[in-house]
């Protein structure tokens, strides 16, 4: 296990490297740099010049890829060239936004479907079955900015049961904050509620229709006590790995319900830092967020081990 | 009785006295806050060319002199100037007592550092090339001389990019120091910017907070100053409407200093034919385009040259909307069979690709086929402005203080023509211009410039956009200039 544990952050440490390679090339070909996005529509070929120089941006690739390693191993992330704040102190104050509102919208989202899914699976055909479905198709069919605006105009405008207004941190005032993220935080759920209920059904209707399922029944166990610890057991890896990735996903920021709602968070730095062609700070999005999917990984493969001891113990691959 | 209610009620509040409190520490405690869609570009004035950094840098700095809302040049950390007979020398008188918000004295020697910091590191510095020498003649009065002759050499002085910082403060970018009435509280990038009094500055301000909140989304922004969390917001003319005739709300709409048109490459083949510009030109109806993509908020010219300033003559009617005459003038050109030509679009203004596809609608009409690419910002900057590597684009400028600054873009040898638009006889009179004291004179050259443009049409030259500013109408003193600076010291709440 441990061996396993130091292969991974070894590998997670390769993949993170490669990914911002990849980054600093994509930047390097597309139009346009951080220079050029400032001076806009009112510079000229010399102030050009001076501006690429002050930032640096003359100097060879190799050089600029050297300073920015080199100080990444000091775990200095640089200085954006936007904002001209530290890489890490914008990070980090995306985090705090970012990160409770994904971890509480994949959870929610998680016990939404195993609930609605199982019960949709047991009594297929049923009530419940047909509305759970209803319901995926309706929430999968509509795009996260109209149902942001549509519930910001009738809870804020019309209903004003919550104020319309950015993010007020929970440090500052924690019934400020529920009120501030309640919105987005719905339109999260309701996104990430389809596709996890799709799988949690399927998988439970493929479980309890395995021979063991029937054995069970046969043998006399309570269908509760069959459902729950061996059914439920067996069809949760599927939704779980699934939910693992929409975290870290989430982690990279929802750029479009940031937007409408005004919150300050990881997608729309990021949108930002690459219309603005800010290197450092991209890059640093970059890395950060490929550490979390990497950690992602490594966390379900512990959560599904814990859930289902019956896996086999991932022997060969990273 | 409810009168009387709101009234009392109000006052209970004590949020502003009507505007007669000037820089008192005991002025009632209250704050504005203006919706905005992006953060600064850095609050260090000397090093950016964007104007969301100007429009909160100019209540943290102050320039020697500053504008009203009609473009005239007035005091500001200057209380008085002279230009000396043969127009080389300005000089400055400072108003006594200037302060920086770090409490360091803003002498003549500080405003000084500041200019030479403009001049070896600023992105404008170019601008300030003609400086040759700044000198302090005491305490409170520097002069600069220019090398040659620059009608317009004060207006230098007036926009934001020559705001007055502590030259030896650490880092502007996110620790400005002026000695403007305010001063930068915090800054969280996407967030808020908050600025609070500035303690060293003793002239007129009411409201001791402003903060800029961000928020990218513009129908957030209007439910926000519906629901009371912001008191100013930027509306595009289809949102104004909900808020006409209503008395809770002021609308402030008027012409911006800037101005938007289509340009054209004139370095292309077929667009170096006058005919084919002058086709473009007759091809498209302009006011059903301002009606269509702005909702008719928008005056429209005829030449590069905002309506609001005082050189501004009327060119517009030279070209009206006419398809016959435009087929006509394309085969004229050698183009019967019709051209095809590229058109780039900045995606980030979708108000410019909505125009562009209008245009080009209008375009094929006539049998000019355009291609239509849409590029990010960062690209069409690159590789559109930089590169000069398209036929059609649309795009917006902000307006400039003077007929010179405005238009030597249009100067054959300028790093800035991105039209590629060369006419000698443009170019000597823009020489002669900037040369001519005679103020009648002056003027009569900036209204032959226009002429020419407007005859030659190097580009689609489509309207002066009116911005459309709605608050509380218990706001008052919020004005519009003809440059990127807002004066949030003047703005107070009233309890009528």
């Amino acid at each position: 296990m441990f061996r396993q544990l130091l292969r991974r952050i070894l590998a997670a440490f390769i993949v993170m490297f490669l990914v911002s390679l990849a980054t600093f090339a994509a930047l390097e070909v597309v139009p346009g740099n951080a220079a050029i996005v400032s001076l806009g529509t009112e510079g000229n070929v010399e102030q050009l010049a001076a501006l690429e120089a002050q930032l640096g941006l003359d100097r060879p690739l190799g050089e600029r890829l050297f300073d920015y390693y080199s100080g990444l191993i000091r775990f200095d992330w640089g200085t954006s060239s936007y904002y001209g704040q530290p890489v890490w102190t914008l990070i980090s104050q995306r985090l705090a936004v970012t990160f409770p509102l994904a971890l509480a919208s994949v959870l929610l989202a998680l016990l939404i479907a195993i609930t609605l899914g199982t019960v949709a699976a047991v009594r297929k055909g049923g009530v419940v079955d047909i509305i759970s479905r209803s319901l995926v198709q309706l929430a999968s069919a509509m795009p996260s900015f109209w149902l942001s605006l549509l519930l910001l105009v009738l809870f804020s405008s019309v209903l004003r049961l919550v104020p319309m207004g950015g993010y007020v941190s929970p440090a500052e005032d924690f019934g400020a904050y529920l009120n501030s993220i309640v919105l987005p935080l719905s339109v999260l759920v309701v996104g990430e509620t389809g596709p996890l209920l799709r799988l949690v059904r399927s998988s439970m209707l493929e479980a309890i229709g395995e021979d063991w399922y029937t054995a069970a029944q046969v043998k006399g166990l309570r269908k509760g006590r069959v459902i729950v610890s061996y059914a439920l057991r067996s069809a949760l890896t599927a939704p779980l790995t699934s939910a693992g990735t929409q975290l870290a996903k989430l982690l990279g920021g929802t750029a479009i319900v940031e937007s409408v709602f005004a919150l300050p968070g990881m997608g729309r730095l990021f949108l930002t830092a690459v219309e603005m062609r800010d290197l450092q700070l991209v890059q640093g999005i970059v890395i950060f967020v490929s550490f979390f999917v990497v950690l992602m990984n490594l966390v379900t493969d512990i959560v599904l081990r814990l859930v289902n001891p019956a896996l086999e113990p991932d022997g060969g691959g990273l | 009785m409810l009168g009387f209610f709101l009234i009392s009620c109000s006052g209970g509040e004590g949020s502003g006295d009507g505007g007669t409190t000037t820089g008192t520490a005991a002025a009632a405690p209250s704050i504005i806050r203006m919706a905005v869609t992006t953060d600064p570009d850095g609050l260090d004035p000397h090093a950016t060319a964007s104007a969301s950094t100007f429009q909160v840098t100019s209540n943290i700095y102050e320039t020697l002199v500053t504008v009203d809302e009609q473009g005239v040049i007035i005091p500001d950390l200057a209380e008085s100037w002279t230009v000396s007979e043969d127009g080389l020398v300005l000089t400055f008188t400072l108003r006594e007592g200037a302060t920086f918000s770090n409490g360091l004295a803003c002498d003549a020697q500080a405003v000084k550092a500041s200019f030479e910091r403009l001049l070896s590191q600023g992105v404008r510095s170019q601008d300030y090339s003609g400086i040759s020498g700044i000198d302090v003649i005491d305490e409170r009065t520097i002069s600069f001389t220019f090398s040659e002759l620059n009608v317009s050499a004060l207006t230098l002085f007036a926009y934001p990019w020559a705001a007055v910082v502590d030259a030896n403060a650490q880092d502007l970018r996110t620790n400005p120091v002026g000695t403007g009435p305010y001063m930068l509280s915090s800054w969280v990038p996407q967030q808020e910017l908050v600025l609070t009094a500035n303690p060293s500055y003793t002239g007129e301000r009411h409201v001791d907070t402003v903060e800029f909140i961000m928020m990218p989304d513009m129908t957030s922004q209007v439910t926000a100053l519906r629901g009371g969390q912001v008191d100013i917001i930027l509306v595009t003319g289809d949102l104004v409407g909900q808020f006409e005739g209503d008395d809770a709300w002021s609308i402030l709409a008027a012409p911006g200093n800037g101005l938007q048109l289509m340009a054209m490459n004139n370095a292309s083949p077929a667009l170096s034919d006058v005919r084919v510009r002058q086709a473009i030109n007759h091809a498209v109806d302009k006011d059903a385009l301002i009606e269509g993509v702005w909702w008719g908020y928008g005056e429209p010219i005829g030449s590069h040259f905002p309506v609001v300033l005082s050189e501004y003559v009327d060119t517009n009617g030279l070209y009206p909307y006419n398809p016959d005459r435009a087929r006509e003038l394309l085969a004229e050109a050698g183009y019967a069979d019709g051209i095809t030509l590229e058109m780039y679009l900045p995606r980030n203004y979708q108000e410019y690709v909505n125009a562009g596809l209008v245009i080009a609608d209008y375009l094929k009409a006539v049998g000019i086929n355009v291609s239509v690419q849409i590029v990010e910002w960062a690209t069409w900057l690159s590789d559109i402005y930089n590169g000069r590597g398209y036929d059609l684009t649309v795009v917006g400028h902000t307006g400039r203080l003077d007929a010179y600054s405005l238009l030597s873009r249009y100067r054959s040898s300028s790093a800035e023509n991105y039209l590629n638009y060369s006419d000698p006889a443009f170019d000597a009179l823009l020489d002669e211009y900037s040369v001519t004291v005679d103020e009648v004179r002056r003027t009569e050259i900036a209204h032959e410039m226009q002429q020419r443009l407007a005859e030659a049409v190097p580009g689609l030259y489509i309207q002066d956009p009116i911005q459309i500013y709605v608050t509380p109408s218990s706001l008052k003193g919020f004005k519009v200039f003809p440059i990127n600076i807002f004066a949030f010291n003047e703005v107070y709440f009233s309890q009528e």
